[in-house]
């Protein structure tokens, strides 16, 4: 007889029967067999498999420190030894849809199970963590649980048994999987123009990449009443790069203060980023980050003073998702600092 | 005009004289060619071996491929510019050893090492797991220079692909194709190829009628010279992204084109161009490509790539010119996609470029099994473990794995 698969179902706290908004800051825990929902999975995954534990996190206290704390509850599934991870559905719940994917895509990196979670389209977390976690299509409150639970069930099973899962039965993960094609290359190249000749709708094999477009900011109409603001994708950091910012694929950003500097210092800043040669910029860091003659144009009058910190990331091989919530996150962290007369000068390796 | 390739299909090899073809046996006497090394070559043969398709045995590093062939005129030559002159290219008959090829295996400093690996496991990623091989094992002499190495190790592959072919002129081939380009189709679509080559530099370079290619403008050439020789290769960048010279005189785009040319298209011409590695020079070519083709009155083109990187750039710009003149283009090219299939594959892009074929993904990590043998040698760089151990490696290690004139069949697609 084939033995049934171990599975780990997560749930907030609501959920998890712990209690509503007033319970969100609760700490993980652990329950033993199905909780809630996943009474309802139980029954739908019959006798192939068993919800041996159900981890269990209040909404807030994942969303204050997501990363580590959904290594924590990655760690409180692992000690169940499962096959499987099923969290959820969050349905259209953003902060919830951001925890069962935070926790999802830390078990799949520790533990490389299959890991399944359920969320509405509309779900911000969606674009977030498909390309780490397998999210069934699901409807926007509990009201769908039923047709939730079905779909993260059938696409659970076809994951756990090596099954290759259905288009449409998950949000696409947008992974470029190697394929053996009956046609050579040619062939289907020749087949693709005469198509295209006789009027058809092209079946590209790679769809270009949908770069948002961004409207540029207008200019600035007197410089020297201006704050200029420094940023880079170069990698400098302090030397000991505090926030462990990545070389390479880079997730963060960091800030960091240039408070009564007038050039960047070798000895305080350093540069690490895998896509080119920092001997130069480790040599002298206002190569990447042009502090000192910023600061001889202030002192000429040509701009009106700099802030006081710059803006860092490693710009090598990032996630076009990374790189558009870099963006993002920086211009928002200098708005809420300075309303206008502010422009940034962005430095690229 | 038409261009007669006549296929002799050969089952077996055999090292040993004298050199004959019998029947479906080839005999080579490998002291023949050792002879057609001269006497003050910077290399030296170091060994002749037979590799066949599902046998346990790998080689590496490998530098080019090249198909047996040799005009049925004594008088012409199968590489025009290397083996002798111009005269017949593209016209008259060609015979070729059908499934034979002749793979020459060097260390050559400063060339990207690619893998030949004959096992089952890796037939579907490599052509030349699929073909029965000759290999050609060359070392270099003491203090060798490396471009006048790689220039001996190309005359002595390409003089005895066409010395061996040469055997099959007195017998009837097996097959007769006919290879036709005349009369154009009004009446059907005119189409033509934009075939990309990438010369560079030492190491680096693609031959036109032995000429390189590396300053050349882009220019016409006859689709049927294109297929009989005329074009060869000494370009060693990564080992999936080079075109070797087998796949040039096999150039599959070609052949795709001409087997439904009168029938859906009217093939207009090819365009060879080379892509410049400075931004004014490429420029220039994509300019001018895109003229040619227009020249033509084609209203639609495969563009292909050779290498890869900074080589997007000719693509998309050809692509951007043929596309705003109103033509329909198709792009043929491979992907660095990342191990886990995640990293964006296109580096530059434009809105025209709607029709893309996807060769495979270079990065894609493969594991193949422990082998028996190895031929040349025993560990290169960017393949992990002794080459006859089981090894894991990146596609792109792979010879002509994600070939981009379509010789394989890989793709990928998004999930």
């Amino acid at each position: 007889m084939v033995r049934s698969l171990r599975v780990v179902h997560y749930l907030n706290q609501f959920f998890g029967q712990i209690g509503g908004e007033d319970q969100a800051g609760t700490a993980c825990q652990v329950k033993p067999g199905p909780v809630g929902p996943g009474l309802a999975f139980k029954a739908l995954l019959g006798g192939q498999a068993e919800i041996v534990a159900t981890v269990i996190c209040g909404d807030n206290y994942m969303g204050e420190n997501l990363e580590q704390t959904s290594l924590a509850a990655a760690e409180l599934v692992a000690q169940h030894q499962p096959d499987l991870l099923l969290a959820g559905p969050a349905f259209v719940s953003g902060r919830y849809g951001m925890a069962c994917g935070a926790v999802c895509q830390a078990v799949a990196q520790q533990l490389g199970i299959p890991t399944v979670t359920g969320m509405s389209e509309e779900n911000p977390a969606v674009d977030i963590y498909k390309a780490h976690a397998y999210i069934a299509p699901a409807g926007k409150s509990a009201a769908k649980m039923k047709d939730a639970a079905q779909a993260m069930v059938k696409l659970a099973l076809a994951l756990a048994q090596g099954q290759e899962p259905e288009p449409g039965s998950y949000f696409a993960q947008g992974k470029r999987r190697l394929v053996v094609r009956e046609a050579s290359g040619a062939q289907r190249a020749v087949q693709m123009l005469v198509e295209l000749l006789q009027g058809g709708e092209p079946a590209t094999e790679l769809p270009l990449p949908n770069f948002e477009k961004v409207p540029p900011a207008p200019a600035l109409t007197n410089l020297a009443e201006a704050v200029i603001v420094l940023g880079t994708e170069g990698g400098v950091t302090p030397v000991d790069n505090p926030d462990r910012i990545e070389m390479s694929m880079a997730t963060k950003w960091g800030r960091y203060s240039l408070e009564g500097l007038a050039a960047m210092d070798p000895e305080r800043f350093t540069a690490s980023h895998g896509g080119y040669d920092n001997t130069a910029a480790k040599q002298n860091p206002n190569r990447v980050v042009p502090l000192d003659v910023m600061c001889d144009l202030a002192g000429e009058g040509v701009v009106g003073s700099l802030a006081e910190f710059f803006y860092t990331t490693a710009g090598n091989a990032t996630t076009v998702d990374n790189a558009t919530r870099f963006g993002r996150e920086i211009a928002q962290d200098i708005r809420a600092r300075f309303q206008d007369k502010v422009g940034v000068v962005f430095t690229s390796t | 005009m038409t261009l007669e390739i006549a296929l002799h299909r050969l089952e077996r090899l055999h090292l040993e004289g004298p050199t004959r073809l019998q029947g479906p046996d080839l005999y080579l006497d490998p002291e023949e060619a050792q002879a057609l090394l001269p006497a003050e070559a910077p290399v030296k043969l170091e060994r002749l071996a037979v590799a066949l398709p599902g046998q346990r045995v790998r080689m590496a590093p490998v530098l080019d491929v090249v198909e047996p062939r040799a005009k049925a005129d004594a008088e012409q030559s199968a590489f025009p510019g290397f083996t002798g002159s111009f005269e017949g290219a593209g016209q008259g008959r060609t015979h070729v050893l059908d499934g034979l090829a002749l793979v020459a295996v060097a260390k050559l400093p400063g060339a990207q090492e690619g893998v030949v690996d004959m096992s089952p496991e890796a037939a579907d990623y490599c052509p030349f797991a699929r073909t029965r091989n000759l290999v050609l094992s060359f070392s270099l002499q003491p203090g060798a220079d490396r471009v006048a190495a790689d220039e001996a190790i190309r005359r002595l592959t390409l003089g005895l692909a066409e010395r061996l072919a040469s055997l099959a002129r007195d017998r009837e081939p097996d097959q007769v194709q006919a290879l036709q380009h005349q009369q154009p189709h009004l009446s059907l679509p005119r189409v033509a190829l934009v075939y990309l080559v990438q010369s560079q530099g030492d190491l680096r370079r693609t031959y036109i009628y032995g000429q390189p290619a590396d300053n050349i403008l882009p220019t016409l050439l006859d689709p049927l010279e294109a297929l009989d020789g005329a074009v060869v290769s000494g370009n060693f960048v990564m080992p999936s992204n080079k075109t070797c010279t087998y796949i040039h005189q096999n150039n599959p785009l070609l052949r795709a084109l001409l087997a439904r040319h009168g029938r859906d298209l009217d093939l207009a011409g090819v365009v060879v161009a080379n892509e410049m590695s400075r931004m004014a020079d490429k420029e220039r070519c994509a300019a001018m490509a895109a003229r040619l083709v227009r020249s033509l009155g084609a209203q639609g083109a495969v563009i292909n790539q050779e290498g890869g990187g900074n080589t997007i750039t000719d693509v998309m710009m050809i692509c951007r010119q043929l596309g705003r003149a109103g033509l329909k283009t198709v792009l043929v090219l491979n992907e660095f996609a990342g191990e886990d299939g995640t990293t964006p594959s296109l580096t530059e892009t434009t809105p025209e470029a709607v029709a893309i074929v996807s060769t495979g993904n270079n990065d894609h990590r493969l594991s193949l099994p422990p082998v028996d043998e190895v031929i040349g040698a025993e560990s290169i760089p960017g393949v992990q473990g002794d080459l006859r151990g089981g090894i894991s490696l990146p596609l792109g290690r792979l010879h002509s794995s994600t070939n981009q004139l379509g010789f394989n069949h890989l793709s990928c697609v998004s999930v």
